[in-house]
């Protein structure tokens, strides 16, 4: 499917009404509501936001299949990485211990003799110490890999030696976003298929929708970090290879140095 | 002959045979099918998709060819005291508790998911021990050990499980044994 991109002459609002899906991302860049019909162009000015990035990151949150191709190594990664940050934020102070509150809340109106519930509040407590790990790993490894390498490009530097060794590892993390996102499908899939009554069913509702706003959430934060971060870190890896073999600092892969 | 209750015992020994035939009948409300050999039975039958399980001793399990052992392989359980020889097929043990025996069966049975709730899958009792081991943690090479079988026999029967379920990972999948008493919460723990 097609989408029309954004752009800066847009009016905030108009965006917003075409997707709510948006919502959490311009809060994230402390825009608040009663935006009227100003255009992304001037709230970027009025906040001193990045207008490049800001609408970049609407478009491929809007549109999975979109890719900054062209823009990719022009965004500047402080950016992205403050981001990403603030979105973990969100997940670590707001959004998970929102959900597992609902859900402790959820297995309590089951009573004493439904043993369907309490598994889910096990599985749900798995899929969040498992997610607090990757976020943590990300924060400790990925983000300052992702910083340094950034400034090595933009300053043009030669010291590529410094960063040769580590930008395949950074493709594992590629490989656990998707892990993440089946096992909160498959918490999805046990409340509607598999649990048994008597439990709150509006309660139980509220913890599907919750469960999809994370998980598309969490699907678009995962994309940003593939397509732009760690897309964008492995060429300006490739990049500053190309540098030091230019200046014989490193040899190509299979031969003697 | 007809096999509408989904499981059929096969044994010469007819107080065994006739004594699993009461106790699925008075215990899990499945009225099972006896023979004491397969003669009286048509291989379209065995292979039925309404036939969920073959009860059967050692003894009739080598009078089957290797053949018909392959295409059944998942549904024949093979009965026996726990100090036999065992073939490489899931086993019941039959010199045990009234209680465990019980359990043992109620485990074995697809309907035993269906009774619990509408619409549940069936899975094969082969595909259930796949299951009841891959959420007691253990890993696809040592559940390949364990029923004597191989890795790419036991990622089939793992693919399969999460195809009928809608459960792609493990700990899911743990989730879906232990609310269908599969497994003890306490096991996983």
């Amino acid at each position: 499917m097609n989408y029309k991109r954004y752009t800066g002459t847009l009016k905030l609002s108009d965006v917003l009404h075409s997707d709510y899906y948006l919502l959490p991302l311009v809060h994230r860049f402390d825009i608040q509501f009663g935006v009227g019909d100003m255009t992304i162009a001037e709230l970027c000015t009025k906040n001193n936001l990045d207008q490049e990035f800001i609408v970049e990151l609407l478009n491929v949150y809007h549109d999975e299949y979109y890719f900054p191709e062209n823009t990719l190594l022009r965004l500047d990664m402080r950016l992205v990485v403050e981001y990403l940050r603030k979105t973990h934020q969100y997940y670590v102070e707001y959004l998970l211990p929102s959900i597992r509150k609902l859900i402790a809340g959820f297995i309590r109106t089951g009573g004493k003799k439904n043993h369907s519930l309490a598994p889910i509040g096990q599985l749900y407590h798995n899929y969040e110490a498992e997610f607090l790990r990757h976020i943590e790993r990300e924060e400790t490894n990925v983000f300052p890999f992702a910083l340094r390498i950034n400034a090595l490009y933009h300053s043009r530097s030669d010291t590529a030696r410094l960063t040769a060794r580590n930008s395949e590892s950074i493709r594992r993390f590629e490989s656990e976003h998707r892990l993440m996102d089946e096992k909160i499908f498959d918490i999805k899939n046990i409340l509607i298929k598999y649990i048994e009554p008597p439990y709150d069913v509006h309660l139980c509702n509220t913890i599907i929708f919750e469960l999809d706003r994370l998980e598309r959430d969490v699907i678009d934060h995962s994309r940003i970090e593939d397509r732009i971060l760690f897309a964008s870190s492995v060429r300006m890896d490739e990049e500053l290879k190309k540098r030091a073999r230019k200046t014989k600092q490193i040899p190509k892969r299979g031969t003697k140095s | 002959m007809n096999l509408s209750g989904g499981v059929l015992i096969v044994t010469e020994d007819a107080i065994t045979g006739l004594g699993l035939k009461t106790l699925l009948a008075e215990y899990h409300g499945v009225a099972a099918s006896y023979s004491p050999a397969w003669t009286d039975v048509s291989l379209t039958d065995l292979r039925s998709k309404s036939l969920h399980l073959i009860l059967c001793d050692e003894a009739s399990l080598a009078a089957l060819s290797m053949h018909s052992r392959k295409i059944l392989r998942e549904k024949l359980v093979v009965t026996c005291r726990q100090s036999d020889k065992k073939s490489s097929f899931l086993h019941l043990h039959t010199d045990i508790s009234f209680e465990d025996l019980n359990e043992a069966i109620r485990q074995l049975l697809p309907s035993s998911a269906e009774t619990r709730g509408p619409q549940q899958p069936a899975l094969t009792p082969r595909e259930i021990e796949v299951l009841k081991l891959l959420a007691q943690g253990y890993i696809i090479k040592e559940i390949a050990d364990r029923l004597s079988i191989s890795v790419h026999t036991v990622l089939s029967h793992r693919n399969n499980i999460s195809d009928k379920l809608g459960i792609k990972t493990i700990p899911g999948l743990t989730v879906y044994a232990t609310i269908n008493g599969y497994i003890s919460a306490a096991s996983v723990l």
